[in-house]
């Protein structure tokens, strides 16, 4: 039994301080992939503390044929997507990002590195952002989270050839997305 | 670009998400192709700058949030847990009960003294205050701290709705209905008394809130009850009037009333609880047993309770085994501190208990109305274990009227009419198996003898006047528990069918052994869905001091019947006596 098999375990046992363990144990990655298909930082935290409640309100119907983070996160995903569909739209990520404190500052970087360090980050979550949001997904899976095509595919309810399918058109999609806003940066006059 | 399949491969290549034949295929592709080449490229760029980005951290530990919401999602509804749950109502049609409810003149009142009461206990809640309180969620998973925490927040309300209580109490022991705006207005009149009381210093407590009894009020506090929307009164209509003599307890009367009306608050105050913005729509049924102290030892109790999957706390269940329900002699202190009213009661509360061990406990669960019906069934067929059994439906909510079918006396006042009830339908029924038509008018002509006879006898013993049609229904003390045919096996069934006041009412419109509401089985489809809470107050009782006039005081008073006549009811003979009389 794993460790999260047991925490599910005590929960349904009552003690639901297991599941407190369950919500630190998987909180922050949770968030860092929901972030980028929710568009800000505070939708984010509300999809993520909704999935997580939806997930102990469900707990008993959790199957153990599947992982719990899998489950979860496909809770978390429906959330994210009925959220998004529901509320205002997306505003960048950057205030997530100033928000979080997310990135550390290298203190060794010069000041206009660390400026063109985090421009880069930026363009390249608005490029996120704008992707279809059946490739956000399966993009944000793969890349940011670093899911397998298995886990995607059970994540997001999905054959695993459309999961290959919309990972590779998301990426290209990025790839023209990046191209273009690095082509303007290297151009005289910007 | 062209999109060619063999471009799709290209990225699984790069995650490695190729079959061998696959990765072949690939390989003699990006060989002969130098575009596909400087494609893999682009892609393996585009990945890797999206792996690069720094993680965003959520900052704050959500868990807290998580099980609070959690909690609150439990008991407001929506989020019910998948676990023991009957068909609900439609929810358009939920909502357009709510909606109906708030649009009404008492919702709107209850709305802004629910919100008062949110503010004041915001605005003032303090540790000190927190007391055990067992809450049984029928529903896994529990996640029983966050209730605790929340009743313990709002604990103090209860304090106000008992003097108000026990104004009702006292109305009822006097045979007076008050007015809803009398009510109203002394509902006020007491929050502005215990708001001077508030103002003076306050007695020091004499016991650490930990140990305090479960049912004891606490020390008086300025959170209050916000006034309900009715004009002001004197602050002396809350006081007793002076012309009327309070009778003294009587050994074996126990002055039931006083410890319904401490019960009554509780549950009222977890009625104001529920209308400051938790809980909206499940009021609270008082269900009082007196259990053998084997049967305590034993936590029989709790057993019923894990039988119908109401879930007590281990913590809690442990608590009561390892001897909360002994009760606190130190108990006797704090009545001392109490203000007049308050102590009176509690000094009739004790006089009842001299009666008793001395030991009860209090215990919250929230359940369907399906596994109230079954757990106090199983209470019934118990009553080597449960003495006596009286149940208390909020008023006004008709789910739990039928409920009043489980209470019994003692056993020795409790076999009153079944017998006499058994002989007329025998009587009525010569062959034993008569065809349902028959059935039906053979058992409504003996439900209605037995009918008059019960109403005869509850004149006599004391329990006043019974409206016509709802004789049945009334608490008689010498009724025994029944069971309700519904056709089911498992559950009564229509060879065991012995007619109540509901099913009287059925076989009267012709629906004999149909669903009547609240009988069904856990079950059943057709049982409401809705939960609701159920306040058991266990009291330890010596078989062998269970005396008939004790047992009969538990029973539960008519919501009709003058409460003046049940203090004579002690000096009248015990109902179950009369019908044996009654029988010959």
């Amino acid at each position: 039994m794993s460790d999260d098999d047991l925490l599910i375990e005590q929960t349904l046992a009552g003690r639901s301080a297991a599941f407190g363990e369950l919500v630190c144990k998987y909180q922050g990655r949770l968030f860092n992939t929901v972030v980028h298909v929710a568009g800000n930082a505070e939708d984010a935290r509300d999809i993520v503390q909704d999935a997580f409640v939806q997930a102990f309100l469900k707990l008993e119907s959790f199957r153990h044929n599947a992982a719990f983070y899998t489950w979860l996160y496909r809770i978390a995903f429906n959330t994210a997507i009925s959220h998004r569909r529901s509320r205002r739209p997306a505003v960048s990520i950057e205030q997530a990002r100033a928000n979080t404190n997310a990135e550390p500052v290298d203190t060794t970087e010069g000041a206009d590195a660390v400026l063109l360090r985090k421009e880069r980050c930026q363009q390249v979550r608005d490029a996120i952002a704008r992707l279809k949001e059946e490739y956000r997904a399966v993009v944000v899976l793969r890349e940011i989270d670093g899911c397998c095509y298995e886990t995607i595919a059970e994540i997001l309810d999905l054959p695993i050839g459309t999961v290959r399918s919309r990972l590779y058109r998301g990426r290209m999609q990025l790839l023209q997305e990046l191209k273009e806003t690095f082509a303007a940066e290297e151009t005289p006059g910007h | 670009m062209n999109d060619l399949p063999e471009h799709e491969l290209l990225s699984a290549h790069l995650d490695g998400e190729l079959t061998a034949a696959e990765e072949a295929c690939v390989g003699q592709f990006l060989s002969e192709n130098p575009a596909a080449r400087q494609l893999l490229d682009d892609l393996r760029n585009v990945s890797v700058t999206v792996q690069a980005l720094p993680e965003l951290r959520l900052g704050e530990d959500l868990s807290g949030h998580v099980l609070r919401q959690a909690e609150r999602a439990i008991l407001t509804g929506p989020g019910k847990p998948s676990i023991p749950e009957p068909a609900s109502p439609p929810p358009t049609r939920r909502w357009q009960e709510l909606f109906r409810r708030a649009v009404t003149s008492r919702g709107v009142a209850w709305s802004g003294a629910a919100l008062a009461i949110a503010l004041l206990i915001m605005l003032s809640s303090s540790p000190e205050r927190q007391r055990e309180r067992d809450v049984a969620l029928a529903p896994k998973p529990p996640a029983r701290d966050a209730v605790a925490t929340a009743e313990a927040e709002q604990q103090d309300v209860a304090e106000v709705a008992e003097l108000w209580a026990a104004d009702e109490a006292r109305d009822d022991r006097l045979g007076v209905e008050a007015d809803p705006e009398t009510k109203s207005a002394r509902k006020e009149a007491v929050t502005r008394e215990a708001l001077n009381r508030a103002a003076a210093p306050a007695p020091a407590a004499a016991l650490p809130p930990s140990e305090r009894p479960v049912a004891l009020p606490p020390p008086p506090k300025p959170e209050l009850a916000a006034p309900r929307m009715a004009p002001a009164m004197p602050l002396d209509m809350a006081e007793e009037p002076p012309d009327v003599p309070r009778q003294p307890a009587k050994p074996g009367q126990l002055a039931v009333e006083e410890a319904e009306a401490r019960d009554n608050a509780m549950a009222a105050g977890e009625l104001e609880r529920r209308e400051a913005g938790i809980p909206a729509d499940s009021p609270v049924l008082l269900v009082h047993c007196d259990i053998t102290p084997e049967a305590a030892r034993e936590g029989a109790f709790d057993q019923i309770l894990a039988s119908q999957q109401i879930v007590l706390h281990d913590d809690q269940a442990q608590a009561r085994r390892a001897g909360r329900f002994a009760r606190s002699q130190d108990a006797d202190r704090e009545v001392g501190e109490l203000p007049g009213r308050a102590k009176r009661q509690l000094a009739d509360f004790d006089a009842r208990e001299r009666h008793s061990d001395g030991a009860f406990d209090v215990v919250l669960v929230e359940a369907t109305p399906g596994q109230v019906a079954a757990t106090l069934d199983q209470l019934a067929q118990l009553p080597d274990q449960f003495l006596a059994v009286s149940v208390k439906p909020a008023p006004g909510v008709a789910s739990q009227q039928d409920l009043r079918r489980f209470s019994r006396a003692a056993p020795p006042a409790g076999r009153g009419l079944e017998e006499p009830k058994q002989r007329l339908r025998a009587a009525a029924m010569p062959d034993g198996q008569p065809k349902p038509a028959e059935e039906a008018k053979a058992t409504e002509a003996a439900e209605k003898q037995v009918d008059k006879m019960e109403q005869r006898l509850s004149s006599q013993a004391g329990e006043g006047a019974v409206p016509p049609g709802r004789v049945g229904s009334a608490p008689m003390a010498g009724r025994g528990p029944q069971r309700f045919g519904n056709g089911r096996a498992g559950y009564g069934g229509a060879g065991s069918l012995q007619l109540g006041a509901p099913q009287a009412d059925a076989v009267a419109s012709g629906r004999v052994n149909g669903d009547a509401k609240g009988l069904a089985p856990p079950e059943s489809e057709s049982e409401p869905a809705d939960q609701y809470r159920v306040l058991f107050v266990l009291r330890v009782v010596s078989p062998d001091l269970m005396t008939a006039p004790a047992a009969s005081s538990i029973a539960p008073a008519a919501p009709s019947a003058p409460a003046a006549d049940i203090d004579g009811a002690a000096a009248e003979p015990a109902p179950a006596a009369e019908a044996k009389d009654d029988n010959g």
